[in-house]
């Protein structure tokens, strides 16, 4: 799983109307995410990157998607720490070809 | 002034991720409480003008927002309103020290960290209400002190134009002497405004006023 299961049904205290409620609002709201950030990288703009990396990384966190979330951390610091952003538009590429995966895997989960 | 205990708190969430909030006022709302979440910060602070009433309890502020930082919007709500009229509780991830630190400095009351556990919101914003109620009970009290020292001082006062009156009018038993009539009755008069002044106090007749930038007075109305 993508997730952490026992983390995500503690937090949400076992409640899969509302995980599945709240993952149609991550698939809803993250893709706008996903393009400031990736505006960011190519414009090479490290403020942006870490604001919106650091906004993924909020709503990542919320499914306990520590993968996921540990990729939008690395991209955050790249950004904070004004380094290269050499390896930014790979992390970004599997964010962008993971969360939809989530997405879908959340919705399975909660059916 | 703050809410009585029993009633339902407000609580406001300002947070640019969208669906952190949506969690937050969820998760708060099925505990009880009045929740509003709002993404934009700078919408916020346009509605929050020095002489309009905050309508919430309690805030939990984001730190790290695009159009403004968390920390600024805390200066701004804390030129208004201080750390026990509106308590506001930031809300970080784990690696933010410095920005807590800060914010502690500027008047934040706790924090908490992403993703956030219902527990411990509870408790931080519990432990806030807590102790806005005790300081009111206590400014409360204090009010009554400072009332009670109100109405001795008056009822000292009376001591001498009482005496003025006796003292004027027991000289008149022996020799009537229009002059101190006069001095007697303006003596009771003075005891009749002291008297009115007193009722004025325990009917609630009076406000708080600005004596100097660090402290207040009571002015009889």
């Amino acid at each position: 799983m993508m997730f952490n299961e026992s983390k995500l049904l503690e937090h949400f205290e076992s409640d899969k109307e509302m995980i599945f409620e709240l993952t149609n609002t991550l698939d809803e709201t993250y893709p706008v995410v996903l393009e400031s950030l990736k505006s960011g990288i190519e414009q090479k703009k490290y403020t942006e990157v870490e604001l919106h990396a650091h906004t993924l990384k909020g709503m990542l966190l919320n499914f306990f998607c520590e993968d996921l979330s540990d990729m939008a951390l690395r991209l955050e610091n790249q950004g904070r720490e004004k380094e290269t952003l050499d390896g930014a538009l790979e992390l970004y590429d599997n964010l962008e070809k993971s969360i939809p995966e989530l997405v879908k895997e959340l919705r399975g989960y909660c059916d | 002034m703050t809410k009585p205990s029993n009633e339902i708190k407000r609580i406001l969430i300002i947070d640019d991720d969208i669906l952190s909030a949506k969690i937050t006022l969820k998760k708060l709302e099925k505990k009880g409480f009045e929740v509003e979440a709002r993404s934009s910060a700078i919408e916020f602070l346009n509605e929050l003008k020095p002489a309009s009433k905050i309508n919430f309890d309690m805030i939990l502020l984001d730190v790290m927002m695009p159009d403004i930082s968390g920390l600024e919007v805390l200066e701004k709500i804390r030129a208004i309103k201080n750390n026990i009229e509106l308590p506001v509780i930031m809300v970080t991830s784990k690696d933010e020290t410095e920005d807590i630190v800060k914010a502690l400095r500027l008047g934040a009351n706790d924090y908490v960290t992403k993703p956030m556990n219902l527990e411990v919101v509870m408790a931080r914003m519990k432990t806030q209400f807590v102790i806005q109620e005790l300081i009111g009970l206590s400014l409360q009290a204090e009010q009554a002190n400072t009332i009670n020292s109100m109405v001795t001082t008056l009822n000292h006062e009376i001591n001498n134009p009482l005496a003025i009156a006796i003292g004027n009018l027991t000289i008149c038993q022996e020799k009537p002497d229009n002059v101190r009539i006069d001095k007697a009755l303006k003596a009771l008069d003075r005891i009749t405004q002291i008297v009115k002044k007193i009722e004025k106090i325990t009917e609630g007749e009076i406000e708080e006023v600005e004596y100097s930038p660090s402290s207040n007075m009571y002015k009889i109305e």
